[in-house]
């Protein structure tokens, strides 16, 4: 095979594998906007915190695994999540101008977030040891099984999520909630429940992706700005609010992004998300399939 | 089954619904007639708990739901049907029904309740599977008083089911409408096509400016000279 083609299609692979984690930091973000109403600024920070959480649980048991640790950090940033919402949103919903508040203090969260993180943690960066180690080499391209593992842990929970919102009385409340708030009111669903369900699953799975990410990128406080503004370019190329928007935003944009970075080098990642963003809202504010304006 | 003391109720800055007293009875169909604008609609959003009101008192079948949140109502069987219909356009018609039945005691009886809402509106069978979105005015209307009802409703309190419909259709809600409390429902309905309507109706109470100007059964409404010549055209 030529190795320009050879090369192209390994950049993609990396891109796919990128977009699975982007993807499910996306759906987080998109749903709490979709279903709460909320924009969270603090949303980058939950992704640090979660790396922080699973690191700290490493550091201190030697005999920790992933599965483990999963099973102790996603559960603690849903509560973190919904404790979030009861304290910090709850209080201040409905008020005038409640949504541009609530944006300025998720920000101030994520101010307070990060500088207790850079105090309790230091500003070195920390690595997460790989979820798996070695190589494959299927038909000549290098993938490695961390990768592999975090391409097939992505998908389930897309997949995951996708049957829960479908198929659970919660879910199914959480979608007529997106569709019609007054509406959802009126059958009787409890709406300020599955605000802070819905913020504590949408922590979960931004802690997922800094689980996910760490092995590749290392942690440090101000590490969740970074995938932040990823996402939520993301997310308004796909349209707040929409989840398969969200999906198709995220292959795309984080393929081009492997290939500008091999192509153009690594300088250039950022301002083509600039370059990305200001094009949304120059010519298409709601996104691809949002229907949020 | 539903009693108003002295309610109050303000809208921002506008006091809407001014010392409002009434009560209805089990099986009764309660009509609430009055200009538009005057408080009617804030009348019903109030008693569901979508508003809050600033004084008074509501009970309902004999405990106070005065300060409860809107779901808590609607698990005591006060449903309200909105005029802006609020329906989940990008669901089907059969998922839109069973969100109705959403609090455990409606779970139970989701059959039961299909089965009486399809038997009530044959036309939302045949398009079960049809968005909402993409359903008609006439049709969107009856499912949203067959979500109402699968919520395991005692008293429904509908909101102008006739906006936007045409006048042979707004007659068929209207006698669909009687059909249901013939079959034991309480009905609270605010509508302006009284004309249509009040032969159907137990008691009318009227409201201009958010008060209640009159309350009595329908054959003291058609006489009364106030009455008559706000709605029946004198």
């Amino acid at each position: 095979m030529n190795i320009w083609v050879q090369q192209i299609i390994q950049v993609i692979i990396s891109g796919i594998i990128t977009a699975s984690a982007y993807a499910i930091m996306g759906i987080g973000l998109s749903v709490i906007y979709g279903i709460s109403r909320v924009f969270n600024f603090a949303y980058g920070s939950f992704f640090t915190w979660g790396a922080y959480f699973a690191w700290s649980l490493f550091a201190m048991f030697s005999w920790m695994n992933y599965p483990l640790v999963f099973l102790i950090v996603l559960p603690g940033m849903f509560f973190l999540g919904m404790a979030t919402e009861r304290v910090v949103v709850r209080s201040l919903r409905w008020r005038e101008h409640w949504q541009v508040t609530t944006m300025m203090v998720t920000l101030g969260l994520a101010f307070f977030m990060d500088n207790l993180a850079h105090i309790v943690f230091g500003h070195r960066a920390k690595p997460l040891p790989p979820i798996f180690k070695g190589n494959l080499n299927p038909f000549g391209f290098t993938l490695s099984v961390q990768d592999l593992a975090m391409l097939i842990i992505a998908i389930s929970i897309i997949i995951i999520f996708g049957l829960f919102l479908s198929k659970t009385r919660l879910g199914r409340s959480m979608q007529a909630i997106s569709q019609d708030m007054t509406g959802a009111e009126i059958v009787g669903i409890p709406i300020r429940k599955v605000f802070s369900y819905t913020f504590g699953l949408s922590t979960a799975l931004v802690g997922m992706g800094g689980i996910l990410l760490a092995p590749r990128y290392f942690i440090s406080p101000l590490g969740g700005w970074d995938p932040f503004f990823r996402v939520f370019v993301i997310v308004a190329f796909g349209g707040l609010g929409s989840i398969k928007g969200t999906l198709y935003a995220a292959l795309i944009l984080a393929i081009f992004e492997a290939l500008i970075s091999w192509g153009l080098g690594a300088t250039w990642v950022m301002p083509f998300w600039f370059l990305v963003f200001l094009g949304v809202l120059a010519f298409r504010p709601t996104g691809l399939m949002g229907t949020w304006g | 089954m539903l009693e108003l003391e002295n309610v109050n109720t303000f809208y921002g800055q506008f006091h809407a619904i001014r010392e409002v007293s009434f009560k209805i009875d089990q099986g009764d169909f309660f009509l609430v007639v009055g200009p538009n604008g005057h408080g009617k609609s804030t009348l019903l959003k109030t008693i569901c708990g979508l508003l809050r009101l600033t004084s008074g008192q509501i009970i309902f079948n004999g405990g106070e739901i005065t300060k409860l949140p809107t779901d808590k109502i609607v698990e005591m069987g006060l449903v309200y049907v909105a005029e802006e219909r609020h329906l989940f356009p990008q669901l089907t018609v059969l998922d839109n029904l069973k969100l109705g039945a959403y609090n455990v005691h409606a779970r139970s009886k989701e059959k039961e309740s299909i089965d009486y809402v399809f038997q009530l509106f044959p036309q939302l069978k045949i398009f079960k599977d049809r968005y909402a979105a993409n359903l008609s005015g006439g049709e969107a209307r009856m499912l949203t008083v067959g979500r109402g009802i699968m919520s395991c409703a005692k008293l429904l309190a509908i909101d102008e089911p006739s906006l936007g419909l045409a006048p042979n259709l707004r007659n068929e809600v209207f006698e669909k409408i009687n059909e249901i409390n013939s079959d034991g429902m309480t009905i609270l309905l605010v509508e302006q096509n009284v004309n249509q309507v009040v032969k159907f109706a137990d008691r009318v109470c009227l409201i201009e400016d958010g008060h209640i100007v009159f309350n009595g059964a329908r054959e003291e409404a058609l006489i009364n000279e106030h009455v008559k010549e706000v709605f029946l055209g004198g």
